[in-house]
């Protein structure tokens, strides 16, 4: 792989990365070292000169491990803490971005009503668009078992949005 | 519910100039760690081998041609893009810099306003490879079309660049399009002092071809921005704020850059640069008059024009640093906007006189300077390089550039000699050293040199405290001015020096 078709990876997948990361932390700032860092060592992977079969699937892979590396780090800090987004900055030129970033909050409300597993299978699959089986491989669980947390971590969600008004 | 939380989840994204800027990060890092050699191509590599006789690279070498050498040198190392970044057209690998490397960062620009930028960038640098090559005598006849053409491809680039902007936003034309003519001006100005001295006629060729550009591109620029004067509607607060934001922010980078680079950087380029930083701020201060009666559109061009000071006094001082690393008597004049120095006027008559005997000092170097009838001399170990016309344009005359040691190790000795045409009070304009917004004059004193009363300025850097001395003699109509500045080095050899200063014949 070139410069050039890496480029067009980094295009194509850095938001989902992005948001794979973001969702987890709830630290907009981390997530965007993370993003950084998952791509630069898959670079460095690439250009020691291994082979990759799927790089979406590798990034995913390489990006959750940073998550998870990142979540052992956090869980010295409050939970208050994890709940502020840090990288939040107003900015003047962006009121589109700054409306996103309300939403990115909504949902990060949200998401946090559930445990880590769940809230991480369920981003997985429907944030990021994983199937079962890649979950499962990234996680180093069965297909069941993810299939089954995702299966009830959505019904859970579900019943509390049901109960806040605040989603409608 | 929960389909509209998770559709609301996918729109999150970076912002364009966040993915820009990691993906700028990523390029760096990328070129930093090129792609090996593959593991196969490895495992081949290390079959046990006979081991190389002492004696066979160098023979080898010297009969390899000059291009596979560097192929093979770039290729073991991995860094054929990087290899290219230094191309200059004619080169073997140029082809990938143009082809390769700059469009593989255009694919990481997002915005069109990054993207605009970069292309910007790009015309910067088809200006430098046409700075190193005249620098270096070697823009020859048969690399002009090369030349010509990337120049004027790149321009029309940015301009279509700028067509593209002007339906989304109306400021931002007017910063790019600023930015564009910047670049002209500032390497036309460039290219055109380091050719004086060298006179190739393939670069005056090409500067005709800039100058067109340049003058199209200045119209263009004039236009646009009295479009933003008369339709204030373009122009909210929040743009005259950024604005002035940038604006700060690129002073405060140059200001920075310099107070980094301080050492390596030509004293009089800084002095100079100050003075346009000065100007830059002044204007900050007219816009925030403006800000405050509300009138955003003039505000925005007085912090535009501030920032553009700032950015073409950053462009000139890192031409000069990428220059003299090249050919070391180099010296580019910086663009001052303005003119900001003060004419002052000498205390006492100057009395021109006739030639004196030259003094012998066997031990020194001597310089004679046939055209403006004097003879001064200076240490053995000091180099000097009559840099005539490379520095301040309007006198064409000739300033003396002293240097100590050879290579890497070279450094300008802070003692200049200029020899300007006409009186004291004009030629004062132009030296620097007498500015009474940097230097406080402490002392006056009427000296003899070579015969010739003149006078004798005692100055200190009201920001530095640094002192200074300049001494100003006026004959044969001309004004010769001999300086040291700072002075805690080299001052006996500055007075010694002189002592030897004499007019000729």
């Amino acid at each position: 792989m070139n410069e050039k078709e890496f480029a067009r990876y980094y295009n194509t997948f850095a938001d989902a990365i992005f948001r794979h990361c973001y969702f987890r932390l709830s630290d907009r700032e981390k997530a965007k070292e993370l993003v950084q860092e998952s791509f630069m060592r898959t670079w460095v992977y690439l250009a020691e000169g291994n082979k990759i079969k799927s790089l979406k699937a590798f990034l995913y892979r390489v990006a959750n491990n940073l998550v998870i590396d990142e979540l052992r780090k956090k869980q010295v800090y409050s939970l208050d803490e994890l709940k502020e987004d840090k990288g939040y900055e107003p900015s003047y030129e962006q009121e589109k971005s700054l409306q996103n970033r309300v939403e990115a909050r909504h949902i990060i409300k949200a998401l946090e009503n559930l445990n880590q597993p769940s809230r991480d299978a369920l981003i997985m699959r429907y944030i990021d668009d994983l199937k079962p089986k890649e979950i499962a491989e990234l996680t180093g669980e069965t297909e069941d078992t993810v299939s089954v947390r995702i299966h009830r971590a959505k019904k859970y969600l579900q019943e509390i949005l049901k109960n806040k008004e605040d989603y409608v | 519910m929960f389909r509209k939380l998770i559709k609301g989840a996918k729109k999150i994204a970076f912002e364009a100039q966040e993915k820009d800027r990691i993906g700028e990060n990523l390029i760096g890092f990328i070129r930093e760690n090129p792609v090996r050699k593959s593991v196969s191509d490895r495992l081949i590599q290390q079959r046990p081998q006979r081991p190389p006789s002492p004696f066979l690279l160098t023979p080898k070498l010297k009969t390899m041609p000059l291009v596979p050498i560097i192929l093979a040198i770039a290729l073991v190392t991995g860094g054929v893009s990087a290899a290219a970044e230094q191309a200059l057209p004619g080169d073997f690998f140029y082809p990938v810099k143009i082809s390769v490397n700059e469009e593989v960062r255009s694919v990481f620009t997002l915005t069109p306003r990054a993207k605009t930028d970069w292309e910007i960038r790009r015309l910067e640098r088809r200006f430098e490879e046409v700075e190193v090559l005249a620098t270096a005598n070697e823009l020859r006849a048969e690399l002009l079309p090369v030349v010509e053409k990337n120049i004027k491809n790149q321009t029309a680039r940015v301009q279509s660049d700028i067509n593209q902007l002007e339906e989304i936003n109306q400021p931002l034309v007017v910063e790019v399009v600023s930015d564009l003519e910047s670049v002209l001006r500032v390497h036309n100005e460039v290219i055109k002092n380091i050719n004086i001295a060298r006179e190739n006629e393939t670069v005056n060729i090409l500067l005709s071809e800039i100058q067109q550009e340049k003058e199209v591109v200045a119209e263009v620029k004039t236009q646009i921005i009295e479009m933003v004067d008369k339709l204030s509607i373009f122009i909210p607060r929040e743009e005259a704020q950024r604005m002035q934001d940038s604006a700060q922010a690129k002073i405060a980078e140059v200001k920075n850059y310099i107070e980094q680079e301080k050492r390596s950087l030509d004293a009089k380029s800084v002095i100079e640069t100050k003075k346009i930083l000065e100007e830059a701020e002044k204007l900050i201060g007219r816009g925030r008059a403006e800000f405050e009666k509300e009138q955003y559109p003039s505000a925005f061009l007085l912090f535009q024009k501030a920032y553009q000071y700032a950015k073409d006094a950053q462009r000139v001082l890192i031409i000069i640093a990428k220059l003299i690393p090249i050919i070391p008597i180099v010296d580019i004049p910086v663009v001052v906007p303005i003119d900001v120095v003060v004419p002052i006027e000498l205390v006492a008559p100057l009395v021109p006189a006739e030639p004196t005997e030259v003094p012998i000092m066997p031990e020194w170097n001597a310089y004679r300077d046939a055209l403006h009838r004097f003879t001064v001399n200076y240490p053995k170990d000091w180099i000097s390089t009559d840099i005539r016309g490379l520095r301040y344009s309007e006198s064409e005359l000739p300033e003396l550039l002293l240097q100590r040691g050879f290579g890497p190790n070279q450094m300008n000795v802070p003692v200049s000699l200029i020899v300007y045409r006409g009186a004291p009070n004009n030629a004062s304009k132009f030296i620097s050293l007498l500015d009474t917004d940097i230097f406080e004059r402490q002392k006056e004193e009427t000296i003899l040199v070579g015969g010739v009363s003149g006078i004798k300025y005692s100055l200190a850097n009201k920001a530095t405290g640094e002192q200074c001395t300049a001494v100003l003699v006026y004959n044969n109509e001309k004004t010769y001015g001999l300086g040291i500045c700072p002075q805690d080095l080299y001052l006996a050899e500055y007075n010694s020096m002189l002592s030897t200063f004499r007019f000729v014949k």
